[in-house]
């Protein structure tokens, strides 16, 4: 069960900084910036944190769709940075990702057929034609549409729902162990968000699948994930079970983003911790602890020495980087 | 004690498409009373910003608006242009979703605001300098003085939003529109600004159209909550009652659909379907198709929004039978 599936080891990436007329290099946008973490087989790992604090930079490293700076990915104990072109296709095969903005995810071009079966086209997964029109209306109707009335329209004919629904069927068309699923229902109508998260957790248990979900929205990560990892600005700050974060959370920064989140009855009235300042530019992040700026609990030492991401939960993996907690 | 400041009668703001009349609000009533926050819920294509539009007379073509808009009993849908002018922002303002399409990157921020100002208050250049810096001041912007003179591109997500906020409450309004006003902002920055807006609120006394598709933001700021879906008013009560104790199947069903952080579920009730299209809603209750209590009568009679208790009004035909 705990098997690691994927492993990120000390991941980077930094954009380069240009200005002027002749693009000089002025710096780097530490996006993210030497983050570890692994997902165990099975699992559902939730990647949190505000815009701007690298997630969606994260998952797209992984996947080597952009270029990483530094470190390494394992994908079942192989290094993903280190494959050839040909041991590429099969990752790419067996990792999979959903977009948030089903709109732009998909080509206004291609019927429903054509975007479901081109991944098996791309990876030979089915030669022959009724073999494809026959495993795409299975995914069609895998995903809650309907081969019949939908294989053959285009994107702007759905609804938001029903176009994250197509984009959930080309995940799975390869039959992927591990999805990366970056803010899957947050273009979606309160109403419809409800039966894509359902959605995905039958398709998980389904195909059994692991998956890593990337969003900003507590209330979703906390229905949705196993454990859950916290970032800001580049850089994560905690590593819990769901359960053991949203109780008990030991970073002075999740604990921040918990009280901030409007909980949907009028009779809690909850303490809200409000933050000074503003987030910090990636460019230049503060020295030491990324947060102290803003904590209220800083200590001198937190302004000189980086804390490194510890384990305080004994078997239950509970790892937090901040020097109050030792 | 309590005045109501704005009732909305048979609002029916009606977009004369090619494709068809898109109904984007129907017959809808509504009451703001004095120093009261009136939450506002509904999804996308619901009408909840056509009614803020509607209010303001900002609706665009091919919109048409009928029906009474009675602010302190003038019905400002029968006033000239002109007094329009001096209404909008003046006793109404509005702060939009998105500050960054709302505020004008050519202008600096000093500029947009003192515009706001010189337009609805007779004050020479000093005075309009002071009270720009004194509501920089009161929305949180550090070192307001010399703030005032950057460009909005210089302002992140969360300050540019409080710039629309100090614009919006410069000239004191009566009511304050809140279109979507902390949706795109994270929420440890939504936090501050919905904090920031309740004390504005105290201290001016303004009343707040909240309007949202965010129930917990609905939760926690607002006294009163009015739903809408499809262009129709399907609720209206106090908030409490709306959490605790919803008497429409659409509430019922959203309040159970949403994940929530202080209630653990295996799995989400989710609603089926999909929200109706504008311009051929749904016969009878524009519910109905995805109503888990629908009965044959709910696709023939449209229901009208009736009190079922003091204060407490809901559009459902078979309220009874479901709630009592």
């Amino acid at each position: 069960m705990s098997e690691r599936m994927l492993e990120v080891r000390n991941l980077k990436k930094y954009y380069q900084l240009k200005a002027g007329i002749f693009k000089k290099q002025v710096g780097f946008v530490h996006a993210v910036d030497g983050i570890s973490f692994n997902v165990k087989k099975g699992e559902t790992l939730g990647l949190v944190g505000e815009s701007g604090c690298g997630k969606t930079t994260a998952g797209l490293t992984i996947l080597r769709l952009i270029e990483p700076t530094a470190g390494e990915v394992f994908f079942e104990g192989k290094d993903i940075f280190k494959a050839t072109k040909k041991e590429m296709r099969t990752f790419r095969r067996e990792l999979q990702i959903i977009f948030q903005d089903p709109y732009s995810s998909l080509n206004p071009r291609m019927t429903v057929y054509d975007i479901v079966s081109e991944p098996l086209k791309v990876h030979g997964l089915a030669r022959k034609k009724n073999e494809k029109t026959e495993k795409v209306s299975q995914l069609i109707k895998k995903a809650g549409l309907s081969p019949h009335e939908h294989m053959h329209r285009y994107p702007h004919e759905f609804s938001g729902g029903q176009r994250q629904r197509i984009g959930i069927a080309r995940a799975l068309a390869t039959n992927p162990k591990l999805i990366i699923a970056d803010e899957p229902v947050s273009s979606i109508d309160v109403s419809v968000r409800a039966q894509i998260l359902n959605l995905l957790q039958d398709l998980k248990k389904e195909f059994r699948l692991t998956m890593l979900f990337i969003s900003h929205d507590l209330s979703v990560v906390k229905h949705v994930c196993n454990r859950v990892a916290v970032m800001y600005v580049g850089k994560i700050v905690e590593i819990a079970k769901t359960k053991d974060l949203y109780n008990n959370p030991q970073h002075p920064y999740s604990e921040v983003l918990l009280s901030a989140i409007p909980v949907p009855n009028p009779k809690i009235r909850r303490k809200r911790i409000l933050l000074r300042g503003e987030v910090p530019t990636p460019v230049n992040p503060p020295l030491g602890c990324r947060f102290h700026p803003r904590c209220s609990y800083a200590e001198p030492a937190c302004e000189k020495v980086e804390p490194k991401l510890i384990n305080i939960g004994g078997p239950d993996e509970h790892l937090v980087a901040c020097h109050l907690r030792k | 004690m309590n005045k109501t400041i704005l009732q909305i009668k048979d609002l029916k703001t009606y977009f004369y498409t090619d494709a068809g009349i898109a109904k984007a609000v129907d017959e809808l009533n509504l009451k703001i009373e004095r120093k009261e926050t009136l939450g506002l819920i509904g999804e996308s294509g619901s009408g909840k910003t056509v009614t803020a539009l509607s209010i303001l007379r900002l609706v665009p073509f091919p919109g048409r608006i009928t029906g009474e808009i009675l602010f302190h009993g003038e019905n400002l849908l029968e006033k000239s242009e002109e007094e329009m002018r001096s209404v909008r922002g003046g006793n109404i303002a509005m702060i939009f979703q998105d500050p960054m399409t709302s505020l004008n990157p050519v202008y600096t921020i000093g500029n947009q605001i003192s515009e706001a100002i010189e337009l609805h208050q007779d004050l020479d250049r000093l005075e309009v300098n002071k009270n720009v810096i004194d509501m920089l001041k009161k929305v949180g912007i550090p070192d307001a003085a010399t703030r005032q003179r950057d460009y909005p591109h210089q302002f992140s997500g969360g300050m540019r939003q409080r710039v629309m906020i100090a614009m919006a409450l410069s000239c004191n309004p009566e009511l304050l529109i809140a279109d979507e006003a902390t949706t795109n902002l994270d929420v440890t920055v939504q936090a501050e600004v919905l904090e920031l807006m309740k004390n504005l609120k105290e201290e001016f006394g303004s009343s707040i159209l909240l309007i949202t598709h965010d129930l917990g933001v609905v939760a926690e700021m607002s006294d009163k909550v009015a739903v809408l879906y499809a262009g129709k008013l399907m609720e209206f009560c106090d908030v409490e009652t709306a959490f605790m104790a919803p008497q429409h199947p659409y509430l019922e069903a959203l309040l159970e659909s949403i994940p929530r952080l202080d209630v653990d579920k295996e799995r989400l009730d989710a609603i089926a379907g999909t929200v109706p299209e504008l311009v051929n809603p749904p016969q009878g209750c524009r519910f109905h198709p995805r109503c888990k209590y629908a009965k044959e009568i709910c696709n023939k009679q449209e229901p009208q929004l009736i009190e079922i208790e003091p204060g407490h009004s809901s559009a459902c035909l078979r309220v009874d039978e479901i709630y009592h």
